[in-house]
Protein backbone atom coordinates (compact mmCIF):
# COMPACT_ATOMS: atom_id res chain seq x y z
CA UNK A 1 0.00 0.00 0.00
CA UNK A 2 2.82 2.43 0.98
CA UNK A 3 4.68 1.37 -2.48
CA UNK A 4 1.24 2.07 -3.95
CA UNK A 5 1.17 5.84 -2.65
CA UNK A 6 4.94 6.53 -3.78
CA UNK A 7 4.25 5.12 -7.36
CA UNK A 8 1.27 7.24 -7.60
CA UNK A 9 3.46 10.38 -6.66
CA UNK A 10 5.51 9.54 -9.07
CA UNK A 11 2.82 8.77 -12.07
CA UNK A 12 1.75 11.99 -11.45
CA UNK A 13 5.11 13.75 -11.19
CA UNK A 14 5.44 12.28 -14.98
CA UNK A 15 2.10 13.45 -15.91
CA UNK A 16 2.82 16.74 -15.04
CA UNK A 17 5.90 16.88 -16.84
CA UNK A 18 3.89 15.64 -20.08
CA UNK A 19 1.60 17.86 -19.25
CA UNK A 20 3.54 20.95 -19.01
CA UNK A 21 5.32 20.36 -22.61
CA UNK A 22 1.90 21.87 -24.06
CA UNK A 23 0.66 24.79 -21.32
CA UNK A 24 3.14 26.77 -22.80
CA UNK A 25 1.37 26.80 -26.52
CA UNK A 26 -2.44 28.22 -26.70
CA UNK A 27 -5.25 26.32 -26.37
CA UNK A 28 -7.13 25.11 -29.81
CA UNK A 29 -10.27 24.29 -28.42
CA UNK A 30 -12.06 22.63 -31.36
CA UNK A 31 -16.36 22.40 -30.68
CA UNK A 32 -17.62 19.05 -31.60
CA UNK A 33 -21.55 18.50 -31.87
CA UNK A 34 -22.09 14.83 -30.96
CA UNK A 35 -26.03 13.23 -31.34
CA UNK A 36 -27.02 11.60 -28.08
CA UNK A 37 -29.87 9.20 -27.51
CA UNK A 38 -30.17 7.53 -24.66
CA UNK A 39 -32.74 4.17 -24.35
CA UNK A 40 -32.90 4.48 -20.83
CA UNK A 41 -34.75 7.64 -21.02
CA UNK A 42 -37.29 6.93 -23.96
CA UNK A 43 -39.26 9.87 -23.11
CA UNK A 44 -36.17 11.94 -23.73
CA UNK A 45 -35.92 13.10 -27.46
CA UNK A 46 -32.58 12.68 -28.99
CA UNK A 47 -30.30 15.99 -28.75
CA UNK A 48 -27.24 17.22 -30.12
CA UNK A 49 -24.57 18.01 -27.34
CA UNK A 50 -21.04 20.20 -27.55
CA UNK A 51 -18.42 19.49 -26.09
CA UNK A 52 -14.75 21.41 -26.31
CA UNK A 53 -11.87 19.57 -26.53
CA UNK A 54 -8.02 21.47 -26.93
CA UNK A 55 -6.34 20.07 -29.97
CA UNK A 56 -3.14 20.58 -28.66
CA UNK A 57 -3.54 18.02 -26.38
CA UNK A 58 -5.68 15.15 -28.26
CA UNK A 59 -4.69 13.11 -31.39
CA UNK A 60 -5.33 14.11 -35.13
CA UNK A 61 -8.14 11.60 -35.83
CA UNK A 62 -11.90 12.42 -34.84
CA UNK A 63 -11.87 8.44 -33.07
CA UNK A 64 -9.04 10.10 -30.61
CA UNK A 65 -11.43 13.19 -30.07
CA UNK A 66 -14.44 11.15 -29.10
CA UNK A 67 -11.98 8.71 -26.89
CA UNK A 68 -10.72 11.57 -24.98
CA UNK A 69 -14.50 13.24 -24.28
CA UNK A 70 -15.05 9.75 -23.39
CA UNK A 71 -12.51 9.52 -20.74
CA UNK A 72 -11.95 13.18 -19.73
CA UNK A 73 -15.54 14.69 -19.78
CA UNK A 74 -18.14 12.35 -20.45
CA UNK A 75 -18.38 8.64 -19.85
CA UNK A 76 -22.16 7.87 -20.91
CA UNK A 77 -21.06 9.02 -24.54
CA UNK A 78 -20.81 5.53 -26.63
CA UNK A 79 -19.99 4.61 -29.78
CA UNK A 80 -18.15 1.16 -31.78
CA UNK A 81 -13.96 1.63 -31.94
CA UNK A 82 -11.89 -1.32 -32.03
CA UNK A 83 -8.50 -1.44 -34.03
CA UNK A 84 -7.97 2.37 -34.86
CA UNK A 85 -6.76 2.05 -37.81
CA UNK A 86 -9.38 1.44 -40.63
CA UNK A 87 -9.44 -1.78 -40.67
CA UNK A 88 -12.34 -3.49 -38.38
CA UNK A 89 -14.85 -1.04 -39.41
CA UNK A 90 -16.18 -0.55 -35.46
CA UNK A 91 -16.40 3.29 -35.52
CA UNK A 92 -18.70 3.89 -38.85
CA UNK A 93 -20.23 7.13 -38.39
CA UNK A 94 -21.37 9.94 -39.91
CA UNK A 95 -18.75 13.03 -39.49
CA UNK A 96 -19.06 16.44 -40.98
CA UNK A 97 -22.27 14.84 -42.96
CA UNK A 98 -20.07 12.44 -44.80
CA UNK A 99 -20.39 7.96 -43.28
CA UNK A 100 -16.59 7.51 -43.02
CA UNK A 101 -14.23 5.49 -39.98
CA UNK A 102 -14.15 7.76 -36.79
CA UNK A 103 -10.21 6.69 -36.94
CA UNK A 104 -9.17 7.44 -40.01
CA UNK A 105 -10.98 10.82 -40.11
CA UNK A 106 -8.81 13.51 -39.86
CA UNK A 107 -10.18 16.27 -37.20
CA UNK A 108 -11.10 19.33 -39.00
CA UNK A 109 -8.62 22.22 -37.60
CA UNK A 110 -10.68 25.07 -38.41
CA UNK A 111 -12.22 26.02 -34.82
CA UNK A 112 -14.92 28.19 -36.03
CA UNK A 113 -17.11 25.46 -37.24
CA UNK A 114 -17.72 22.85 -34.39
CA UNK A 115 -17.67 18.85 -35.99
CA UNK A 116 -20.81 17.57 -35.87
CA UNK A 117 -21.14 13.89 -35.32
CA UNK A 118 -23.74 11.55 -36.27
CA UNK A 119 -24.94 7.69 -36.08
CA UNK A 120 -24.86 6.24 -39.99
CA UNK A 121 -27.91 7.84 -41.41
CA UNK A 122 -31.43 6.06 -41.50
CA UNK A 123 -30.09 3.00 -38.86
CA UNK A 124 -32.07 2.58 -36.25
CA UNK A 125 -30.16 3.63 -32.96
CA UNK A 126 -29.07 1.51 -30.40
CA UNK A 127 -27.27 4.60 -28.18
CA UNK A 128 -25.81 7.60 -29.13
CA UNK A 129 -23.56 6.84 -31.82
CA UNK A 130 -24.11 2.99 -32.28
CA UNK A 131 -26.97 1.60 -34.98
CA UNK A 132 -28.52 -1.51 -34.98
CA UNK A 133 -26.73 -3.71 -37.62
CA UNK A 134 -28.84 -6.57 -37.56
CA UNK A 135 -30.56 -5.75 -40.99
CA UNK A 136 -27.36 -5.38 -42.78
CA UNK A 137 -25.99 -8.45 -40.97
CA UNK A 138 -28.68 -10.54 -42.01
CA UNK A 139 -28.59 -9.49 -46.13
CA UNK A 140 -25.09 -10.14 -45.77
CA UNK A 141 -25.63 -13.44 -44.52
CA UNK A 142 -28.22 -14.04 -47.61
CA UNK A 143 -25.84 -13.92 -50.16
CA UNK A 144 -24.17 -17.21 -48.56
CA UNK A 145 -20.86 -15.38 -48.14
CA UNK A 146 -18.59 -18.26 -48.49
CA UNK A 147 -17.21 -20.29 -51.54
CA UNK A 148 -19.20 -22.93 -52.86
CA UNK A 149 -18.40 -26.00 -55.17
CA UNK A 150 -20.34 -29.02 -56.08
CA UNK A 151 -17.00 -31.62 -56.09
CA UNK A 152 -16.82 -30.40 -52.31
CA UNK A 153 -15.22 -33.31 -50.29
CA UNK A 154 -15.08 -34.39 -46.17
CA UNK A 155 -12.98 -32.11 -44.80
CA UNK A 156 -9.60 -34.14 -44.14
CA UNK A 157 -9.69 -35.32 -47.76
CA UNK A 158 -9.06 -31.58 -49.12
CA UNK A 159 -6.41 -30.43 -51.53
CA UNK A 160 -5.99 -26.55 -52.16
CA UNK A 161 -8.21 -25.12 -55.12
CA UNK A 162 -6.18 -23.93 -58.01
CA UNK A 163 -6.77 -20.29 -59.25
CA UNK A 164 -5.03 -18.38 -61.60
CA UNK A 165 -3.20 -14.64 -60.79
CA UNK A 166 -5.40 -13.20 -63.35
CA UNK A 167 -8.35 -14.62 -61.45
CA UNK A 168 -6.77 -13.43 -58.42
CA UNK A 169 -6.96 -10.33 -59.63
CA UNK A 170 -10.72 -10.12 -60.66
CA UNK A 171 -10.89 -10.10 -56.84
CA UNK A 172 -8.58 -6.93 -55.92
CA UNK A 173 -11.10 -4.10 -55.14
CA UNK A 174 -13.77 -6.23 -53.49
CA UNK A 175 -12.25 -8.50 -50.92
CA UNK A 176 -10.89 -5.79 -49.40
CA UNK A 177 -14.35 -4.59 -47.97
CA UNK A 178 -14.55 -4.25 -43.91
CA UNK A 179 -18.36 -4.25 -44.07
CA UNK A 180 -18.41 -0.86 -42.33
CA UNK A 181 -21.98 0.04 -44.08
CA UNK A 182 -21.05 3.57 -44.82
CA UNK A 183 -21.89 3.14 -48.18
CA UNK A 184 -25.15 1.31 -47.85
CA UNK A 185 -26.35 4.01 -45.18
CA UNK A 186 -25.10 6.57 -47.43
CA UNK A 187 -27.51 4.86 -50.11
CA UNK A 188 -30.95 6.88 -50.66
CA UNK A 189 -32.66 3.61 -52.50
CA UNK A 190 -30.99 1.69 -49.21
CA UNK A 191 -32.58 4.22 -47.01
CA UNK A 192 -36.41 4.23 -48.67
CA UNK A 193 -36.19 0.41 -49.32
CA UNK A 194 -33.33 -1.13 -46.64
CA UNK A 195 -35.70 -3.95 -46.07
CA UNK A 196 -35.93 -5.43 -49.48
CA UNK A 197 -32.77 -4.09 -51.53
CA UNK A 198 -29.21 -5.69 -50.39
CA UNK A 199 -27.54 -2.46 -50.78
CA UNK A 200 -24.16 -1.44 -51.88
CA UNK A 201 -21.90 -3.34 -49.12
CA UNK A 202 -23.60 -6.46 -49.53
CA UNK A 203 -24.24 -6.50 -53.24
CA UNK A 204 -20.03 -6.12 -53.82
CA UNK A 205 -19.39 -8.81 -51.41
CA UNK A 206 -22.04 -10.89 -53.45
CA UNK A 207 -20.31 -9.54 -56.97
CA UNK A 208 -17.42 -10.99 -55.14
CA UNK A 209 -18.12 -14.58 -54.80
CA UNK A 210 -19.82 -14.16 -58.51
CA UNK A 211 -17.09 -13.49 -60.08
CA UNK A 212 -14.62 -16.42 -58.43
CA UNK A 213 -13.37 -18.42 -60.57
CA UNK A 214 -13.18 -21.23 -57.86
CA UNK A 215 -16.84 -21.11 -57.09
CA UNK A 216 -19.45 -23.47 -58.57
CA UNK A 217 -22.93 -21.92 -57.94
CA UNK A 218 -22.78 -18.51 -59.68
CA UNK A 219 -26.31 -19.46 -61.80
CA UNK A 220 -27.76 -19.80 -58.33
CA UNK A 221 -26.41 -16.96 -56.78
CA UNK A 222 -27.83 -14.84 -59.48
CA UNK A 223 -31.06 -16.13 -59.71
CA UNK A 224 -31.79 -14.80 -56.54
CA UNK A 225 -30.56 -11.51 -57.29
CA UNK A 226 -32.82 -11.51 -60.38
CA UNK A 227 -36.00 -10.06 -59.06
CA UNK A 228 -36.95 -6.08 -59.28
CA UNK A 229 -35.54 -5.41 -55.50
CA UNK A 230 -32.13 -6.87 -54.57
CA UNK A 231 -30.12 -5.31 -57.18
CA UNK A 232 -32.52 -3.36 -59.52
CA UNK A 233 -33.24 -0.72 -56.96
CA UNK A 234 -29.64 0.64 -57.28
CA UNK A 235 -30.03 3.69 -59.86
CA UNK A 236 -26.22 4.54 -59.87
CA UNK A 237 -26.43 7.67 -57.54
CA UNK A 238 -22.92 6.05 -56.55
CA UNK A 239 -22.60 7.79 -52.88
CA UNK A 240 -21.57 4.40 -52.32
CA UNK A 241 -18.32 4.87 -53.66
CA UNK A 242 -17.86 8.58 -52.96
CA UNK A 243 -17.95 7.67 -49.55
CA UNK A 244 -16.30 4.33 -49.33
CA UNK A 245 -13.51 5.04 -46.71
CA UNK A 246 -11.08 2.17 -48.17
CA UNK A 247 -11.78 3.63 -51.42
CA UNK A 248 -13.66 0.91 -53.53
CA UNK A 249 -16.21 1.16 -55.86
CA UNK A 250 -19.68 -1.02 -55.09
CA UNK A 251 -21.08 1.18 -57.68
CA UNK A 252 -19.08 -0.60 -60.57
CA UNK A 253 -19.87 -4.06 -59.02
CA UNK A 254 -23.35 -3.36 -58.67
CA UNK A 255 -23.22 -2.22 -62.66
CA UNK A 256 -21.24 -5.64 -63.30
CA UNK A 257 -24.09 -8.12 -61.56
CA UNK A 258 -26.70 -6.38 -63.46
CA UNK A 259 -24.52 -6.90 -67.19
CA UNK A 260 -24.18 -10.55 -65.46
CA UNK A 261 -28.14 -10.59 -64.93
CA UNK A 262 -29.13 -8.81 -68.12
CA UNK A 263 -26.57 -11.82 -70.05
CA UNK A 264 -24.87 -8.56 -71.58
CA UNK A 265 -21.45 -9.84 -69.92
CA UNK A 266 -20.16 -13.59 -69.04
CA UNK A 267 -18.76 -14.91 -66.14
CA UNK A 268 -14.93 -16.01 -67.59
CA UNK A 269 -14.55 -20.03 -68.09
CA UNK A 270 -11.23 -20.51 -64.85
CA UNK A 271 -7.93 -19.98 -65.98
CA UNK A 272 -6.44 -22.98 -64.32
CA UNK A 273 -8.10 -26.42 -63.72
CA UNK A 274 -10.09 -25.28 -60.57
CA UNK A 275 -10.05 -29.22 -58.75
CA UNK A 276 -6.97 -30.33 -60.48
CA UNK A 277 -5.17 -31.56 -57.40
CA UNK A 278 -8.29 -32.64 -55.84
CA UNK A 279 -8.25 -35.88 -58.18
CA UNK B 1 -34.05 -1.18 -23.31
CA UNK B 2 -36.08 -2.95 -25.80
CA UNK B 3 -39.22 -1.32 -24.67
CA UNK B 4 -37.46 2.28 -25.13
CA UNK B 5 -36.88 1.26 -28.47
CA UNK B 6 -40.00 0.60 -29.53
CA UNK B 7 -41.48 3.16 -27.97
CA UNK B 8 -39.00 5.50 -29.84
CA UNK B 9 -39.62 4.03 -33.09
CA UNK B 10 -43.53 3.29 -32.61
CA UNK B 11 -44.68 6.65 -33.44
CA UNK B 12 -42.54 6.69 -36.65
CA UNK B 13 -43.14 3.96 -37.90
CA UNK B 14 -46.58 2.69 -35.86
CA UNK B 15 -45.17 -0.38 -35.57
CA UNK B 16 -48.46 -2.87 -35.91
CA UNK B 17 -49.55 -1.45 -39.55
CA UNK B 18 -46.25 -1.49 -40.46
CA UNK B 19 -45.72 -4.89 -39.93
CA UNK B 20 -49.45 -5.74 -41.08
CA UNK B 21 -48.54 -3.88 -44.69
CA UNK B 22 -45.58 -5.50 -44.73
CA UNK B 23 -47.13 -9.54 -44.47
CA UNK B 24 -49.99 -8.07 -46.68
CA UNK B 25 -47.60 -6.71 -49.29
CA UNK B 26 -46.99 -9.24 -52.34
CA UNK B 27 -43.82 -8.16 -53.72
CA UNK B 28 -41.46 -8.64 -50.63
CA UNK B 29 -38.68 -10.47 -50.36
CA UNK B 30 -37.44 -9.52 -46.49
CA UNK B 31 -39.81 -8.63 -43.58
CA UNK B 32 -38.82 -7.46 -40.68
CA UNK B 33 -40.79 -9.24 -38.21
CA UNK B 34 -41.15 -6.56 -34.78
CA UNK B 35 -43.71 -9.39 -32.79
CA UNK B 36 -40.55 -10.39 -30.75
CA UNK B 37 -39.45 -7.19 -30.05
CA UNK B 38 -42.57 -7.18 -28.17
CA UNK B 39 -42.32 -9.95 -26.05
CA UNK B 40 -39.10 -8.67 -24.89
CA UNK B 41 -40.95 -6.10 -22.85
CA UNK B 42 -40.58 -8.48 -19.52
CA UNK B 43 -36.69 -8.18 -20.20
CA UNK B 44 -36.49 -4.95 -18.53
CA UNK B 45 -35.61 -6.37 -15.57
CA UNK B 46 -32.94 -8.16 -16.53
CA UNK B 47 -30.17 -5.68 -17.71
CA UNK B 48 -27.78 -8.02 -18.43
CA UNK B 49 -30.07 -9.01 -21.26
CA UNK B 50 -28.58 -7.95 -25.22
CA UNK B 51 -29.58 -4.61 -25.80
CA UNK B 52 -31.01 -5.50 -29.00
CA UNK B 53 -34.13 -7.26 -29.46
CA UNK B 54 -33.77 -10.30 -30.69
CA UNK B 55 -35.02 -9.82 -34.58
CA UNK B 56 -36.05 -12.77 -36.69
CA UNK B 57 -36.72 -12.26 -40.53
CA UNK B 58 -38.95 -14.22 -42.44
CA UNK B 59 -37.83 -14.32 -46.03
CA UNK B 60 -41.01 -14.37 -48.60
CA UNK B 61 -38.77 -14.89 -51.76
CA UNK B 62 -40.41 -14.10 -55.09
CA UNK B 63 -38.89 -15.89 -57.88
CA UNK B 64 -41.30 -15.14 -60.53
CA UNK B 65 -40.78 -11.68 -60.78
CA UNK B 66 -37.68 -11.41 -62.97
CA UNK B 67 -36.22 -7.89 -64.14
CA UNK B 68 -32.90 -8.91 -65.56
CA UNK B 69 -34.37 -8.92 -68.74
CA UNK B 70 -36.15 -5.41 -68.63
CA UNK B 71 -32.98 -4.14 -67.93
CA UNK B 72 -30.93 -4.39 -71.19
CA UNK B 73 -34.08 -3.17 -72.66
CA UNK B 74 -34.47 -0.01 -70.56
CA UNK B 75 -30.81 0.65 -71.50
CA UNK B 76 -31.02 -0.22 -75.24
CA UNK B 77 -34.22 2.01 -75.51
CA UNK B 78 -32.14 4.63 -73.59
CA UNK B 79 -29.22 4.11 -75.74
CA UNK B 80 -31.68 4.04 -79.16
CA UNK B 81 -33.33 7.51 -78.47
CA UNK B 82 -29.44 9.31 -79.29
CA UNK B 83 -29.81 8.61 -82.69
CA UNK B 84 -33.80 8.60 -82.59
CA UNK B 85 -34.14 12.19 -81.03
CA UNK B 86 -32.01 14.16 -83.83
CA UNK B 87 -33.11 11.52 -86.46
CA UNK B 88 -36.89 13.17 -85.44
CA UNK B 89 -35.48 16.55 -85.40
CA UNK B 90 -33.37 16.61 -88.91
CA UNK B 91 -36.24 14.12 -90.98
CA UNK B 92 -39.27 14.56 -89.51
CA UNK B 93 -41.87 11.88 -90.97
CA UNK B 94 -44.91 9.84 -89.25
CA UNK B 95 -42.49 6.92 -89.23
CA UNK B 96 -39.99 8.90 -87.00
CA UNK B 97 -42.37 10.29 -85.22
CA UNK B 98 -44.49 7.22 -84.08
CA UNK B 99 -41.33 5.98 -82.83
CA UNK B 100 -40.64 8.58 -81.02
CA UNK B 101 -43.68 8.85 -79.53
CA UNK B 102 -43.62 5.08 -78.38
CA UNK B 103 -39.89 5.37 -77.43
CA UNK B 104 -40.28 8.51 -75.20
CA UNK B 105 -43.11 7.44 -73.35
CA UNK B 106 -41.95 4.10 -72.35
CA UNK B 107 -38.86 5.71 -71.21
CA UNK B 108 -40.95 8.14 -69.44
CA UNK B 109 -42.96 5.43 -68.16
CA UNK B 110 -39.85 3.25 -66.51
CA UNK B 111 -38.19 6.32 -65.10
CA UNK B 112 -41.49 7.19 -63.43
CA UNK B 113 -42.52 3.92 -62.32
CA UNK B 114 -39.12 3.23 -59.97
CA UNK B 115 -40.13 6.88 -58.66
CA UNK B 116 -43.34 6.03 -57.87
CA UNK B 117 -42.08 2.43 -56.07
CA UNK B 118 -39.16 4.40 -54.52
CA UNK B 119 -41.69 6.86 -53.13
CA UNK B 120 -44.42 5.53 -52.73
CA UNK B 121 -43.48 2.69 -50.08
CA UNK B 122 -46.02 0.11 -48.47
CA UNK B 123 -44.54 0.80 -45.33
CA UNK B 124 -44.89 4.70 -45.49
CA UNK B 125 -47.84 5.03 -47.55
CA UNK B 126 -50.48 1.90 -47.09
CA UNK B 127 -50.93 -0.82 -49.09
CA UNK B 128 -53.72 1.47 -51.54
CA UNK B 129 -51.67 4.41 -52.49
CA UNK B 130 -48.91 2.69 -54.51
CA UNK B 131 -51.33 0.69 -56.45
CA UNK B 132 -53.10 4.39 -57.47
CA UNK B 133 -50.19 5.76 -57.99
CA UNK B 134 -48.88 2.91 -60.13
CA UNK B 135 -52.75 3.20 -62.38
CA UNK B 136 -52.65 6.86 -62.52
CA UNK B 137 -49.03 6.48 -64.00
CA UNK B 138 -49.94 3.41 -66.66
CA UNK B 139 -53.21 6.16 -67.02
CA UNK B 140 -50.88 9.02 -67.75
CA UNK B 141 -48.33 7.04 -70.14
CA UNK B 142 -51.39 5.40 -72.32
CA UNK B 143 -53.13 9.00 -72.63
CA UNK B 144 -50.02 10.79 -73.61
CA UNK B 145 -48.71 7.89 -76.33
CA UNK B 146 -52.34 7.87 -77.39
CA UNK B 147 -52.51 11.92 -77.47
CA UNK B 148 -48.76 11.68 -79.61
CA UNK B 149 -49.82 9.25 -81.91
CA UNK B 150 -53.05 11.39 -82.50
CA UNK B 151 -51.13 14.05 -82.88
CA UNK B 152 -48.77 12.96 -85.42
CA UNK B 153 -51.45 11.13 -87.60
CA UNK B 154 -54.21 14.18 -87.49
CA UNK B 155 -51.51 17.26 -87.39
CA UNK B 156 -48.05 18.12 -88.03
CA UNK B 157 -46.52 15.02 -85.91
CA UNK B 158 -43.65 15.77 -83.05
CA UNK B 159 -40.37 16.27 -85.21
CA UNK B 160 -42.06 19.39 -87.24
CA UNK B 161 -43.09 20.38 -84.20
CA UNK B 162 -39.58 21.04 -82.45
CA UNK B 163 -38.43 21.90 -86.08
CA UNK B 164 -40.79 25.43 -85.40
CA UNK B 165 -38.88 26.02 -82.12
CA UNK B 166 -36.03 27.81 -84.63
CA UNK B 167 -38.95 29.30 -86.55
CA UNK B 168 -39.91 31.50 -83.30
CA UNK B 169 -38.35 34.86 -84.53
CA UNK B 170 -40.64 35.09 -87.12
Amino acid sequence: MQLFKVAKGTFGQIRNLHVSASVGQNVREKKFAIYRWNPDQPDKKPWVQEYKVDLNACGPMVLDALIKIKNEMDPTLTFRRSCREGICGSCAMNIGGVNTLACICKIDTSLDKPTKIYPLPHMYVVKDLVPDMTNFYKQYKSIQPWLQRKDEKKSGEHQQYLQSMDDRQKLDGLYECILCACCSTSCPSYWWNGDKYLGPAVLMQAYRWIIDSRDDATAERLDKLKDPFSVYRCHTILNCTKTCPKGLNPGKAIAEIKKLLGGLAKKDAPGLDTAALQR
Amino acid sequence: MALALILRNAPKIQAGAFQQNLIKSSSILMVRDLAPAHKQHSTLSKPSHSLIAPQKFSQVRLMSADHSKLWPMEKALSVSMIALVPAAIAMPNIVFDNLLAVASVIHFHWGLEAVVVDYARPIVVGNILPKLALGLLYLISATTLGGLIYFNINDIGIGKTIRKFWAIKE
